[in-house]
């Protein structure tokens, strides 16, 4: 599981579930809260192809 | 009979007691009664003499022991007693040296006193063994005129004598006219009252070094101004003349403050520039008053001063007037939200920037949002996010109102949120309800320091058909 991701040149570290909200839309809770991480994001299709 | 002195010497014979009556008899008598004539001290004969208490050396020191001390020894030893068998009085403890006190110099002379008052044995009497001149002159008060001489006449007669009698000093003999022997060229000098021509100069010609003290024309001309001329060489005052005597009226020598007014307590009087306002030029210069100029007669309307719930309101009791921050909420956003239908992707509907500033520590925040949704009947989720950038990816989200699902139904959606420190604390981010006013364990976010936010309302339906809309969206602040 992909426990670290940095976006913004901010890291963020997974602390809990991952909520799918939408077609292209991710809730993901982290140790900086809860982040909406979308399509747009090169994070977004690691997280959804696990 | 014997008698014992005080030294031990015996006198007179002893008697001897030998016969059977007690009488006594002489020592050198035999053995029976004395006999014939006394002697010593008795009269008349044995064996009956008398004594005679007459007889003896008058001069004998007889002593009498009284019976108690029949052998007359002494009991005690006294001063006089001592003083008496040595015969002057000894020195005592206190002095054992005899040493003389000053007291004792008080009868003593000393040597100059004594020289002063007696005359010496050499001359007892004091008598003077000679007389000198200073003597008889002291002795009579004045010099008297000697024996040669007893009257005191003048033997001899001296020029300054003469000279002295007559007050002026003599012709002599040898001139006895006081005629002059000579003249010499100062006599003649001092007879004329001047000095006269020599026969080097006759003529009395004058030599070019006597011309030094004399300026030549050119000279004179370089070194003083020509005479004056009024009003050709020196002009005049009002058109009189400064040449000839008297007074010419003038202005009279100005005195600050007296006869000269001053500018602002500054003299005008001295060199150097008086700094005065310069001209006023409204606009320039001095400034306008709601554009009109402050310059020129006539009043200004201007704003009456203001007096807390006279002419201006107060908030809560607290007037606005004075320095310093009232403590207020002040409102940040105050905006309408976009209709969100046709798509189930978490859409935003509002979004406004929030400067630093309000994002310091102890920083209230009141989210104050207004929804409706108009159509449909599927869910709708408003949820509230924050991010650096107006969008949604990578916001994080703050707060999640009460899903909606029948069409028409309207919403307060509010959020109390707190900044302490660079901590935000709110209502437990993804749990939905419309309020937070109940005890929750609160979400965190940490604010970048010096950082603006968006604060974005996003909606999203669960069908494409439902359509809602962010009627007003507020945040208020305070500290």
């Amino acid at each position: 599981m992909l426990h670290k991701f940095t976006y913004n040149e901010i890291e963020y570290t997974i602390t809990g579930p991952i909520e799918v909200i939408s077609d292209t839309q991710l809730h993901v809770e982290t140790d900086k809260g809860i982040i909406l991480v979308d399509d747009t994001m090169d994070i977004y299709q690691e997280l959804v192809s696990k | 009979m014997q008698i014992v002195d005080k030294d031990g010497n015996i006198f007179g014979n002893g008697l001897e007691v030998t016969g059977p009556d007690g009488k006594p008899k002489t020592t050198g008598g035999g053995g029976g009664s004395p006999t014939g004539p006394a002697g010593g001290d008795l009269y008349g004969t044995y064996p009956n003499p008398g004594v005679d208490w007459n007889l003896g050396i008058s001069t004998y020191n007889m002593y009498f022991y009284p019976l108690t001390n029949p052998n007359g020894y002494i009991s005690g030893i006294t001063g006089p007693m001592v003083i008496s068998a040595l015969g002057y009085t000894p020195y005592d403890s206190t002095n054992p040296a005899n040493y003389i006190t000053s007291a004792a110099l008080t009868p003593y002379l000393t040597i100059i006193s004594a020289a002063g008052t007696y005359y010496p044995l050499t001359n007892p009497n004091g008598y003077i063994s000679g007389i000198t001149a200073l003597d008889v002159t002291t002795a009579l008060g004045y010099t008297p005129y000697d024996s040669s001489n007893p009257a005191g006449y003048l033997n001899a007669i001296s020029g300054s004598m003469v000279t002295s009698a007559l007050g002026y000093v003599p012709y002599d003999s040898s001139n006895p006219s006081g005629y002059i022997s000579g003249i010499t060229a100062f006599d003649i000098t001092t007879a004329l009252g001047y000095t006269p021509y020599d026969n080097a100069n006759p003529a009395g010609y004058i030599t070019s070094s006597a011309l030094t003290p004399y300026l030549t024309s050119a000279a004179a001309a370089s070194t003083y101004q020509t005479i004056l001329v009024s009003g050709t060489s020196i002009k005049t005052v009002n058109s009189t003349s400064l040449l000839g005597s008297g007074d010419v009226a003038v202005q009279p020598t100005l005195v600050s403050g007296t006869n000269i007014k001053t500018v602002n307590s500054t003299s005008l009087l001295g060199s150097g520039d008086v700094a005065v306002q310069p001209t006023l030029v409204s606009g320039t210069n001095i400034k306008t008053v709601n554009s009109n100029s402050l310059l020129g007669s006539g009043n200004i309307a201007v704003q009456p001063t203001l007096t807390s719930g006279g002419n201006i309101r107060s908030i809560n009791n607290q007037t606005l007037l004075t320095s310093g921050n009232l403590n207020i909420f002040q409102q940040l956003i105050n905006t309408a939200g976009s209709v969100i239908t046709g798509t189930t992707a978490n859409s935003i509907s509002t979004s406004t920037t929030i400067a630093s500033t309000f994002l310091g520590t102890q920083s209230n925040l009141q989210l104050r949002v207004k929804i409706l949704k108009t159509t449909g009947s599927s869910t709708t989720d408003v949820r509230l996010y924050i991010n650096t950038t107006n969008s949604l990816s990578g916001a994080t989200l703050i707060a999640t109102a009460q899903q909606m699902t029948t069409a028409g139904s309207f919403q307060n959606f509010w959020r109390d949120i707190f900044i302490n420190g660079s901590t935000m604390y709110f209502f437990p981010a993804s749990t939905a309800a419309s309020n937070d006013l109940t005890n929750y364990t609160a979400g965190t976010f940490t604010i970048a320091a010096s950082t603006a936010y968006f604060f974005i309302v996003a909606i999203q339906h669960g069908n494409t058909t439902d359509s809602a809309q962010i009627l007003r969206t507020q945040l208020f602040y305070a500290t």
